[in-house]
């Protein structure tokens, strides 16, 4: 009974989360926790979420450029919700809010500049296709929607402030992703492919659409104690170029990374458990000349609740 | 006496008539504003090079706002700066919009950024 208690909330601490992962756009941020397949049939989780990123290099292509124009930082939290509505279809939600998005400027003169605020609310539909119990294996494709729900046009003393520091993406945007795993005794194996569409952002000041995002993941967990499991998750990231006004292509935008990232997570009662994870990036290709994420970590409290009276 | 009536009537009616004259040293940010000029002093910029923003305006009470298609922004009020880095080549559209508690007037001026 024990095993199979922490085995839900194994399967639970890695329910789905957006994997927007631009470093410095608007919208929210990636966190990186792992992706489950489904969740039982009235089964209901809330995690609560912080994430504190850090941005201060510049590249060109593979190398670091040459140039040092400002850094940037944020402290993000988010409530992320996750209910089971029959044993193989889910519905997942994610709304987030920007504690502080701060650019510190290496120009003289020139102040530091924060934005704050409400982010954007995603909801995704999961539906596992192939759920065999018997062999441990899952093929869950899922499909959502991110709304821009916060400000996008913030203003600190009458200047508005940058794409790069409004909280909100302000484009709608739709994902399509999918799932597979395969668990085994003391380790799991899991594969996710994810892909981002942005609408175009069509103002009377402003003409932008973000370029595609496409992401890989190939992740593995280890049983450690009863308690405690490490993840390990390698993470391939394409986005493709934002476009202007005009459809013109902004040439230093979009690029390529691949992350790890290292995760532990801790069932501290039978439905609370702990995550903590870190996002290290391996590799870098930026499009032209861009800063790009140094680090970031995040930490995640989940909480399950079973309405299912038969378990 | 009739001639003295009429010249202290004349006195009083030009009393009142300078009491309700508008004191035009104390602003209460009404009427009309208009910019008058809203100028850079480069208006062709490579990436990250930053260039003064100035907007000459006439008003009360005053309120200067600021915002740019691509690019950012610092400072505030009549002169700003103005800089873009290589995600915003190309030509950005600054725009300036000027108020007060009851009218305004808005201006742009377009800047060429360049590669870095």
């Amino acid at each position: 009974m024990k095993l199979k208690i922490f085995i839900l909330i194994l399967v639970a601490v890695f329910y789905a989360v957006q994997v927007n992962a631009q470093c410095c756009g608007a919208g929210n941020p990636l966190n990186g926790f792992g992706d489950v397949s489904g969740f039982q049939y009235k089964s209901l989780q809330i995690s609560p979420q912080y994430k504190y990123s850090y941005s201060d290099q510049y590249y060109e292509g593979s190398k670091k450029a040459g140039v040092s124009p400002d850094r940037m930082f944020y402290n993000f939290i988010s409530l992320d919700a996750a209910y089971g509505i029959s044993n193989r279809l889910s519905v997942q939600g994610q709304i987030g809010y920007f504690i502080n998005k701060t650019k510190l400027y290496n120009i003289e003169g020139w102040d530091d500049m924060t934005g704050y605020g409400l982010g954007d609310a995603e909801f995704n539909l999961r539906y596992s296709l192939v759920k065999n119990v018997l062999k441990k294996f899952d093929v869950s494709p899922s499909i959502g929607i991110k709304v821009p729900v916060g400000v996008f046009d913030q203003t600190v003393n009458e200047v508005k402030l940058p794409i790069s520091l409004q909280p909100s993406s302000g484009s709608l945007k739709y994902n399509a992703s999918v799932f597979v795993s395969k668990n085994f005794q003391k380790y799991s194996l899991s594969f996710k492919a994810f892909a981002e569409y942005a609408n175009r952002i069509a103002s009377q000041n402003f003409d932008y659409k973000y370029g595609n995002l496409y992401v890989v993941s190939m992740f593995g967990s280890y049983i450690i104690t009863s308690k405690l499991n490490a993840v390990l998750q390698g993470q391939y990231e394409y986005r493709g170029k934002s476009q202007r006004e005009n459809s013109e292509v902004i040439e230093s935008t979009g690029g390529q990374v691949v992350y790890l990232i290292p995760q532990l997570n801790y069932t501290v009662f039978k439905d609370i458990a702990l995550s903590l994870n870190a996002y290290i990036p391996f590799y870098r290709y930026m499009n032209g000349i861009q800063i790009a994420n140094k680090y970031s970590v995040a930490f995640r409290i989940t909480k399950s609740f079973n309405f299912n009276k038969n378990i | 006496m009739k001639n003295k009536n009429v010249f202290l009537l004349l006195i009083v009616g030009m009393l009142v008539c300078f009491a309700c004259k508008k004191d035009d040293a104390v602003s209460d940010g009404t009427g009309a504003v208009e910019i008058i000029s809203l100028t850079a002093i480069d208006t062709v910029l490579n990436a990250w090079q930053t260039t003064t923003v100035n907007a000459v305006a006439q008003g009360d009470g005053l309120i200067y706002n600021w915002e740019a298609d691509h690019g950012e922004i610092n400072g505030h009020g009549e002169q700003i700066e103005y800089m873009a880095g290589t995600c915003c080549t190309g030509i950005n559209t600054i725009t300036c919009k000027v108020s007060n508690s009851q009218n305004s007037d808005v201006k742009q001026i377009k800047l060429r950024i360049l590669p870095f």
